[in-house]
């Protein structure tokens, strides 16, 4: 593409040629530079001070698209972009004053073609040199660099804007470690400006030395693209007075820009801020840590598996228990780590907990190496945010102790009932003796008091009864000998038998069942004799009672009703009770150890039935109990 | 002649009630504490075999099911009706199986182990 010399399209002007012509030495050497111009791919144009073109090198078509020919005679000056014109010709006027002097502009010239062109040109005021006397444009066609430069300033405002705008913090030093920018984020994060780091070195932070991170920012400013891990950075250290920010945690990311050389310009770090997840963070392992304490202080087994059995928390006393520690259960099975039996044993509740949903209250015989141990246990799931269970809870206390004291406490009232009834036995049949023996006699008197202290051998023998069931109850061995019998005869029975204790209210009977059920003749009867009985000590102050019977399809109902000193409210789901006694100054008065109605209420429960009480306050009680035909 | 009753427990006071009673009701009794002597009865024992035995399940160490069910198992004493007491509840089922004749609960009414006897004498007698 290289230009070769043209004679016929370039011709030197007429001064230039007029000298060139009288001073043969410099032929040669004309030669030589005419070839150097005519064949750069700068174009060369000599202007007069008017701005027309009075030469032009063979380049100028390659840029323009004029020919030599047809550029010169052309102001120069009306080529160039309005824009640029009086830019130009400020410039031209400048150079116009002063001979010798230059000057260098970058104006769009307008091409052959309609188009515009950028050059670049230097003009050069030789117009008092006697060889030129001209000004001098050299110019070359620079869009390419100017739509390049444009690019890159766009792809810098670009750049700039971008990080400006971020959301990271990010903050441009030198490689000598000034800060050269920050974006907006960067001062919001770390409550500063730029002003106030202008003596801040980077890489002369003691803070980051002291938090052990300054090798990773050196690695950054040494070109290689670094992640700085998180730290809690105290601003007010590094730029006093500058910020209220106390700290941050923020982990960052720095690197360098490098230019073509593969030189260092920048260093780019970015920072993120993660003080809230590290409050959280911080939060959570407190509350986690809280958690643990309490579960480890307690003293019942503790443990939570996910859903596949796999331990996800347990605490000390189940460590202890079960001699392993939270480290070696933690992720694994109860099949992983306990012989398939106690696996086998302890797994069987989770799972009706996961598949019912519900809560799981159970109590349970634990192998252990000293024995088994007796557990009351709850089982429970646990559920994520979107309701799902993703979790097993299981909360055991050991109750074997409390079970042994209650047990030694069962048979010691046991056994203490059977030694009692043996003196009663013999002090009975001495009385008997006795009041048969005065039955003859004459001293009536005597006769009487004898046969009181028989009522009361007979009372305290049914204490002692009592306490035998209560014992039998509470050890499982309430054993029972059912039969068919009526109900109505029983009651009749019971409170013929009772009449012959000479109260003072009468007993009415009002008794309408024909159909017979089955039934513990003597334990039914127990009941009837304890709810009458507590009629007639609960109403010293009335003249009845009354025993009434019904029956329905399904069941028998008897109740008792006196006209006593009634059970206020709020004791009447207690009374039904083991030692229950209502509280007050009037029912104090009444002797009982507070097992008669508990008694009574477990032999009703053992028919199926029910027992319950209606009652008013001073006006009186009624007690029903139930037992179904089947 | 009066029908002869054996009374063994091992609490003195029963003995000394169950004694009075008897006698005062026209028996002949033997009360004891030795359960040695119930175990060795026979028809050539002093004074005769018993019409009845009135015998306490507890006795200090021995078992008086263990001595109902040998009495029972003997040639000479099974036929002796033989009456169980006990302040025990189960004892009524257990006393059974070794074939005890009647079980009385403590604490009894007189009458009740007087009639109570008389029947199973009567009984016996046929």
């Amino acid at each position: 593409m290289g230009n070769k010399i043209k004679d016929k399209n370039g011709s030197l002007p007429s001064a230039l040629a007029a000298k060139t012509s009288v001073e043969k030495a410099l032929q040669e050497s004309e030669k030589h530079f005419r070839a150097l111009i005519e064949n750069s791919t700068d174009a060369i144009a000599l202007i007069n001070p008017l701005g027309k073109v009075i030469y032009a090198s063979p380049s100028v078509q390659k840029i323009l698209g004029y020919t030599p020919e047809e550029f010169i005679g052309k102001n120069g000056l009306m080529l160039v972009h309005p824009q640029d014109r009086s830019m130009t010709m400020r410039e031209l006027s400048r150079i116009l004053l002063k001979p010798g002097s230059n000057a260098t502009v970058e104006v769009r010239v307008k091409h052959k073609n309609g188009s515009w062109v950028f050059v670049e040109s230097r003009g050069m005021n030789l117009l008092l040199d006697p060889n030129v006397r001209a000004i001098v444009s050299n110019f070359r066609d620079i869009t390419e660099r100017r739509l390049m430069e444009d690019k890159v300033r766009i792809s810098e405002i670009r750049y700039r804007t971008m990080i400006e705008q971020s959301p990271m913090s990010t903050q441009i030093l030198s490689p000598s470690g000034i800060t050269l920018m920050v974006n907006r984020a960067w001062e919001k994060l770390w409550g500063a400006k730029l002003e106030q780091l202008k003596d801040y070195n980077m890489l002369k932070d003691k803070q980051l030395v002291e938090l052990g991170i300054m090798p990773y920012v050196k690695k950054g400013f040494n070109g290689e693209p670094t992640h700085i891990p998180a730290v809690r950075y105290e601003p007010s250290k590094t730029v006093p007075n500058a910020t209220k920010v106390p700290y941050r945690w923020v982990s960052a990311i720095i690197y360098p820009v490098k230019d073509d050389e593969g030189d260092i310009q920048e260093v780019v770090l970015i920072h993120e801020d993660i003080t809230k997840q590290k409050i959280a963070e911080e939060k959570l392992r407190q509350s986690e840590q809280q958690l643990q304490a309490i579960l480890d202080e307690s003293p019942a087994v503790i443990f939570v598996k996910d859903l596949e059995g796999r331990y996800f928390l347990i605490n000390r006393q189940f460590e202890k228990i079960f001699n392993i520690s939270r480290s070696k259960i933690k992720g694994k099975t109860d099949y992983e780590v306990f012989p398939k039996e106690t696996a086998d044993h302890v797994t069987r509740h989770d799972r009706r907990v996961v598949k019912t949903g519900k809560p799981l209250e159970f109590e349970e015989v634990v192998p252990h190496k000293d024995g088994p141990h007796t557990y009351i246990s709850v089982k429970f799931p646990l559920y994520d945010e979107s309701g799902m269970i993703y979790a097993v809870c299981g909360i055991a206390t050991d109750i074997t102790e409390r079970k042994q004291a209650e047990e030694r406490k069962d048979d010691f009232i046991s056994v203490a009932s059977h030694e009692l009834r043996t003196p009663i036995t013999s002090i009975k049949i001495f009385n008997q003796i006795l009041e048969q023996r005065l039955k003859s006699g004459k001293d009536k008197k005597l006769l009487e008091h004898v046969e009181k202290m028989d009522v009361q051998i007979n009372k305290l023998s049914v204490l002692i009864s009592d306490l035998l069931d209560l014992a039998r109850i509470r050890s499982g061995k309430f054993k029972f000998r059912k039969e068919l019998l009526s109900i109505d005869d029983l009651i009749k029975e019971t409170v013929v038998s009772l009449a012959e204790a000479e109260t003072k209210q009468t007993i009415i009977v009002k008794g309408q069942v024909m159909k017979k059920v089955q039934a513990d003749r003597y334990r039914i009867g127990q009941v009837l004799i304890n709810l009458i009985s507590n009629a007639i000590k609960y109403s010293p102050n009335s003249d009845r009672i009354v025993v009434q019977s019904k029956q329905d399809t399904e069941k028998v109902t008897v109740s008792v009703t006196d006209f006593g000193i009634g059970i206020p409210k709020k004791a009447q789901d207690k009374i039904f009770e083991r030692f229950f006694r209502v509280e007050g100054k009037e029912e104090k008065t009444y002797p009982g150890f507070g097992i008669g109605l508990y008694v009574s209420s477990e032999i009703v429960k053992r028919h199926n039935g029910k027992i319950w009480v209606e009652s008013e306050k001073g006006k009186g009680s009624t007690f029903y109990f139930t037992i179904p035909f089947k | 002649m009066n029908k002869k009753i054996l009374v063994i427990d091992d609490d003195e006071g029963i003995l000394d009630a169950l004694q009075l009673m008897l006698t005062g009701a026209g028996y002949d009794v033997e009360a004891t504490v030795n359960v040695e002597y119930a175990e060795k009865l026979n028809k050539k024992t002093n004074g005769g075999l018993p019409d009845l035995i009135i015998l306490d399940m507890l006795l200090s160490g021995k078992d008086g099911r263990e001595v109902c069910k040998k009495l029972k198992e003997k040639k000479d004493t099974k036929s002796i009706p033989i009456l169980m007491i006990s302040a025990h509840p189960k004892a009524q089922n257990s006393v059974k199986n070794v074939g005890a004749d009647d079980f009385l609960q403590k604490p009894f009414d007189m009458y009740e182990v007087l009639r109570v006897i008389e029947k199973k004498i009567k009984k016996a007698d046929q």
